[in-house]
């Protein structure tokens, strides 16, 4: 079998192995199989409008999880995508009023590099408290998560809050610095293809610069990275803070393009999806751009699963999360192994 | 009273004989060595022994009984225990914990620490072990106590028969003289001692008998009074040539080589390393590598050849003495650094040090910060470049492969080592470090990589070759250094230099 | 000064507070002690906290009886980390991948079911409780006597599980031989540990007291269920553990710590202090990471902790 087929064939398995456990669950719940699926289905691409609201769904789910990847390949995770995410929508709110004497053309690139700027900047909390102090990455980062979270209710509570003083949001972001719609009256605005190409710009970076190069080996084997001259430490640093900046802008583009304010809850876990997003997509850039397709049709179909299907909508975190535990039990190598004994490999050696 | 015999022992792994058809006997109240080179079996033998494998062939028998151990656990029920040369200890648990773990009995039982303490207190009197402070957890003892806290632990769980794996590789001489106390007087007690070790001078001091491995068979059992050092060093380093399995090359020949001297690509000088727990690795090395000639570093595994290439590439740094490449000494080696001076470096373990096994084969041909800054300056990796090095490195090296794109995992391990080759000496180096650089390899292969070297070596390079196979330090080197816990000897013609270089291998001989 | 005054006159209720804020926690990071003592670490500790709230509070009420939530949430916790166990020391899988698709299956699962079986309603629903138990003749004790010993069962449970952990991770053979197998799984293995064993039964283990951490949130702390309830409590969990230095003494303290400031959050709330809200919830996350910064770097980890063992 081709080496790319083999790459992408634990992600199907997964994917199988997932629709198949909650169809179970599903009929021993007395649920109906064939309408909850239906429901997914249509609710995701059954009309235009609603393959749209797909895109919409799969933007940030798409720059985030493009985030998660870009620091697994250096041999790092980065759990705190979701503070980073919030913090790039808070930037974004707050930069952004002071945008309205501008022309689009600057506005925009401006509130996206203060939405890169907060992303980094809360990813470096987390690696100057590893660096200086030895604290657990992954425990750091879902703290700052958490704090991230509160302050964005401090905030649409307090000094961003509405001018009315009505609701806990910010002011609607001027026009000039919002993401075009572009096709009306759907909700599809720049930031979808923009979101591409950011994966086409993360697909350059990692493997057709020498830069891009040097983290992947770092993240492929550390010790032969560093015999052959990388400075590896630095190598998975700078990942991090990269991957903290394009989960900022994640969210500041989700301000910029869709809500165009930012409120309590803004967030509804983009960064731990954009975990599993990155894991489904095997860690390619394009695999990404496929799962977060997936994932994003997932979301947007979840909207009908309870009117449909009479189905809670969350049973899409279930199916994500499902998906994820069958993908890490199928790269396992005790697995791998047990799929090559059943094969013959007929890769020469 | 234990009575070991082994009969017609054997043992494969994949198709290569590790051990073949051993038969030795073993008698209770001695001290027995099993003397060998690398790769020569006795370990495989060991863990036969010991429970870890499993034989393919042969029996053991033990008092008359015919034994087979599933498990090391089933071996240390019967009463045999290895002591490993990385030991089996719980670091932050007290000697008295680690001797309580070894104990039979129960999940539930208590651990009752005074009289625990007491108990380990009076094993220690009664085998004569002393152990200083049995509260103390076992990671702050010496190397040495650590050992004997593994001897205790031994005997504790009832051992008759005690097989130490190179238990002097860690220790200072000092620590071993009080090691060879202890086997003494347990010896004495009727105690079977199995010795493994490559070091002459020891066998001589404290086995009774010895055996000798050589590629998986046995050589001979004799009795050590009977042998003089030189005799035992040719016995386990052949004189014939016929202690590996492949013949050399005679076309291969070294008459081409012309050293430039007075040109130093390299010069060590002074230099010590540090290990863990601060003992010397390597101590006081000075030598230095001319452009045009190749020097062998020949020596068993473990007496500092690692760290000697390690610090050759900027990863480790001396407590004492200076190094130059190619005239230049670094106030703050790094890998990046040095190779930045037209060094490069084959690593001993290619698979650990030397590829990114999930990249493929293009990608790891470019594994060398130096070769990637001469290849495409500026920032960007344009892909025909890329694949149109690893096509050209391909056809020049012989690599076998699908193409280019193929993971470096799925490829064997002649051919990945020849990847590992080609991208160092695509590095146009003036100073070639090469770590054994044709383990694991075929003979065709093993050629092909000598004639490499020597042709780099004609066109103006120097090489150090450090390498635990003879036979390949005496086909290539211009001169021979030896490494023997740590410290250089040398230097020796390779012409006529087998047998000396051999006893210095084994310490039989320290000086030339 | 005034705050100080009447924290101060408060102290009773507080170490009261503090108490009944620090269990749940108390319970989880002594489970997830266990296992990183083990040699483990599970991100999942959080889903294990979710899915015992969950089931507590559908146990108590389809039977009207907290006991049978507990029992239920402690089950489902079990559940949990066996499904996490024969990811990771089964099949050895990455122990950051599975524990966080625990969360997010567990955050899913609660979702789902509670929404299927009671409906999506505005309001939360109330179960029965547990009620404090007022130990006799301790309780009449001044100041103490309301503080420590007019608790429910579970706070008991938890205080006296501290010195149970420690008596049979220092002073008994297993307890040893699980430090052997988190220190240094190959020694355990020549010693006769199963090292697989050993990790899969200390993490039903910590299923057990992380659904019944649980449990506590929603049959006794609270009296209902409300979707992530749990509120990181999994995650500081974890940084007790390292706070606490992989000692269930140093646990109890470090949830004790927590609990005491929480316990501060609220009355500082109530006597009316300027602090915006937000800052007083992003305490308990806030302490959390100043603490780990000050455990300092050369902190003893279990040595071969995270990693996934296989058997030559």
């Amino acid at each position: 079998m081709t080496l790319r087929i083999a790459r992408v064939l634990p992600a199907l398995l997964a994917l199988v192995s997932a629709f198949a456990t909650i169809a179970l669950g599903l009929w021993i719940c007395g649920g109906s199989v064939g309408s909850t699926f239906s429901a997914l289905l249509l609710g995701a691409v059954g009309d235009t409008y609603r393959i749209t609201e797909t895109a919409v769904k799969t933007c940030p789910l798409l720059y985030t999880g493009l985030a998660v990847m870009l620091a697994l390949h250096a041999g790092v995770w980065n759990i705190g995508a979701e503070g980073q995410f919030l913090l790039g929508a808070l930037a974004t709110a707050w930069v952004g009023q002071y945008t309205t004497a501008l022309a689009p053309v600057i506005a925009i690139p401006i509130i996206c590099s203060a939405a890169l700027g907060a992303g980094l900047f809360w990813a470096s909390c987390a690696l100057i408290l590893k660096k200086k102090r030895g604290v657990n990455e992954v425990i750091s980062t879902i703290m700052l998560n958490f704090i991230a979270a509160n302050l964005v209710s401090y905030c649409v509570h307090g000094p961003l809050m509405e001018t009315q003083g009505q609701y806990p949001q910010t002011d609607l972001l001027p026009t000039t610095a919002r993401l075009p719609r572009l096709l009306p009256p759907t909700r599809l605005h720049l930031g979808v293809p923009l979101a591409l190409l950011a994966a086409l710009a993360v697909w350059f970076f990692l493997f057709r610069t020498k830069a891009g190069f040097r983290l992947r080996a770092s993240g492929a084997n550390p010790t032969a990275a560093r015999f052959a001259g990388i400075h590896v430490d630095q190598e998975m640093s700078v990942a991090f803070l990269l991957s903290g900046a394009l989960a900022g802008l994640a969210g500041g583009i989700e301000v910029s393009g869709i809500t165009q304010r930012v409120y309590e809850r803004f967030s509804s876990g983009y960064g731990y999806t954009a975990i599993a997003v990155a894991l489904v997509g095997q860690r390619s850039p394009l695999g990404v751009v496929f799962a977060a397709v997936f994932f994003g049709a997932l979301e947007a179909g979840a909207g009908s699963l309870q009117r449909e299907a009479g189905v809670s909508s969350v049973l899409v975190s279930v199916m994500q999360a499902t998906m994820v535990l069958f993908l890490a039990a199928y790269s396992t190598d005790t697995m791998q192994r047990w799929w090559r004994g059943r094969m013959k490999s007929d890769i020469s050696s | 009273m234990p009575d070991l015999l082994l009969r017609e022992i054997t043992k494969a792994f994949s198709q290569v004989l590790a051990v073949d058809h051993v038969s030795i006997h073993f008698s209770a109240g001695e001290i027995h060595a099993v003397l060998g080179e690398n790769g020569a079996g006795k370990s495989t033998l060991m863990h036969l022994l010991s429970g870890l494998y499993q034989l393919d062939a042969g029996e053991i028998w033990l008092n008359g009984k015919r034994q087979v151990f599933s498990s090391p656990r089933a071996a240390n029920t019967a009463g045999i225990a290895m002591v490993h040369q990385h030991f089996m200890l719980v670091p932050p648990l007290t000697v008295a914990e680690n001797i309580f773990l070894a104990l039979p009995g129960n999940g539930r039982e208590w651990v009752r620490r005074s009289a625990l303490v007491k108990r380990v207190q009076a094993l220690a009197t009664h085998y004569g072990i002393p152990v200083d402070s049995p509260d103390a957890p076992v990671m702050t003892l010496s190397v040495g106590a650590q050992q004997r806290v593994e001897l205790l632990k031994a005997l504790a769980a009832s051992a008759r028969v005690l097989i130490l794996d190179e238990p002097t590789a860690v220790l200072t001489p000092g620590e071993v003289e009080n090691l060879f106390l202890i086997l003494r007087r347990l010896k004495d007690q009727g105690y079977l001692i199995i010795f493994i070790t490559h070091k002459i001078p020891e066998v001589l001091i404290i086995a009774d008998r010895f055996s000798i491995l050589r590629q998986g068979h046995l050589v001979t059992t004799r009795e050590v009074a009977t042998c003089t050092a030189s005799e035992l060093a040719s016995l386990m380093v052949d004189e014939q040539g016929i202690s590996s399995s492949r013949p050399i090359n005679p076309q291969l020949s070294t008459n081409e080589v012309s050293p430039q001297l007075h040109s130093p690509v390299l010069s060590v000088e002074g230099v010590s390393v540090q290990g863990e727990s601060k003992r010397n690795v390597l101590r006081d090395v000075s030598f230095s590598v001319n452009a045009g000639e190749i020097v062998g570093i020949a020596g068993v595994d473990g007496n500092g050849q690692t760290e000697l290439a390690e610090l050759l590439i900027g990863l480790r740094v001396p407590v004492q003495g200076t190094i130059h490449w190619q005239g230049q000494s670094l106030a703050k080696p790094t890998p990046a650094k040095i190779r930045a001076s037209q060094v490069s470096l084959i690593p001993q373990d290619r698979r650990q040090e030397g590829l990114a096994l999930t990249l493929a084969l293009e990608e790891n041909l470019l594994l060398n910060i130096s070769l990637l800054s001469t290849l495409t300056p500026g920032v960007l990796l344009p892909p025909q470049k890329v694949r149109h090095f690893a096509e050209e490195q391909i056809v020049q090296f012989g690599i076998q492969t699908a193409s280019p794109t193929q993971l470096a995992a799925a490829l064997s391990g002649g051919n990945q080592q020849r990847v590992v080759i080609a991208r160092e000496l695509a590095a146009n180096p003036k100073l070639i470090i090469a770590a054994n650089p044709s383990r694991g390899l075929d003979i065709g292969a093993t050629h092909y990589i000598h004639q490499l070297l020597l042709d780099r070596c004609r066109y103006g390079a120097g090489v150090v070759l450090i390498s635990t196979d003879l036979d390949e330090i005496l086909t290539l080197s211009t001169r021979v250094y030896t490494l023997y816990q740590g410290q250089l000897l040398g230097p020796v013609e390779p012409v006529d230099g087998r047998q000396t270089i051999g006893q210095m291998m084994t310490g039989a001989r320290i000086s030339p | 000064m005034d705050i100080l005054a009447s924290l101060l006159t408060n102290s009773s209720s507080l170490l009261h507070a503090t108490l009944i804020a620090a269990t749940p926690l108390l319970l989880a990071a002594l489970g997830e002690t266990l296992v990183e003592r083990a040699g483990v670490i599970n991100i999942g500790l959080e889903g294990i906290l979710l899915i015992g709230a969950f089931a507590g509070m559908v146990g108590s009420y389809f039977t009207g009886s907290p006991f049978i939530g507990l029992l239920l949430g402690a089950a489902a916790g079990v559940l949990l980390a066996l499904l996490f166990a024969s990811l990771t020391v089964g099949l050895g899988a990455d122990q950051v991948v599975v524990g966080i698709s625990i969360n997010l299956l567990a955050a899913g699962l609660t979702g789902v079911l509670y929404r299927g079986i009671f409906g999506v309603t505005g309001q939360a629903l109330i179960v029965k409780t547990f009620s404090p138990l007022s130990l006799p003749l301790l309780s009449s004790l001044p100041f103490f006597g309301s503080a420590l010993f007019q608790h429910t069962l579970l706070v008991y449970f938890a205080l006296l599980a501290v010195p149970l952990c420690g008596i049979v991770l220092f002073h008994t053979r297993a307890g040893l031989q699980l430090q052997a197998v988190g220190e240094h799984p190959h020694a355990a293995e020549t010693l006769g540990v199963s090292v697989r064993w050993v990790r899969t039964l200390t993490l039903g283990i910590e299923g057990l007291l992380g659904g019944l951490a649980g449990s506590y949130l929603s049959l006794a702390y609270s009296n209902t269920f409300i979707e992530g309830m749990s509120a990181g409590r999994g995650f500081i969990a974890l940084a007790i553990v390292i706070f606490g230095r992989w000692k269930p003494i140093g646990v109890l303290y470090g949830a004790l710590f927590f609990g005491a400031a929480t316990a501060l959050q609220f009355q500082l709330q109530a006597l009316g202090s300027t602090i915006p809200y937000q800052f007083v919830l992003m305490l308990p996350y806030g302490l959390t990471l100043l603490a780990l910064a000050l455990s300092g770097i050369r902190i003893m980890a279990p040595l071969a902790l995270g990693q996934p063992y296989q058997r030559e």
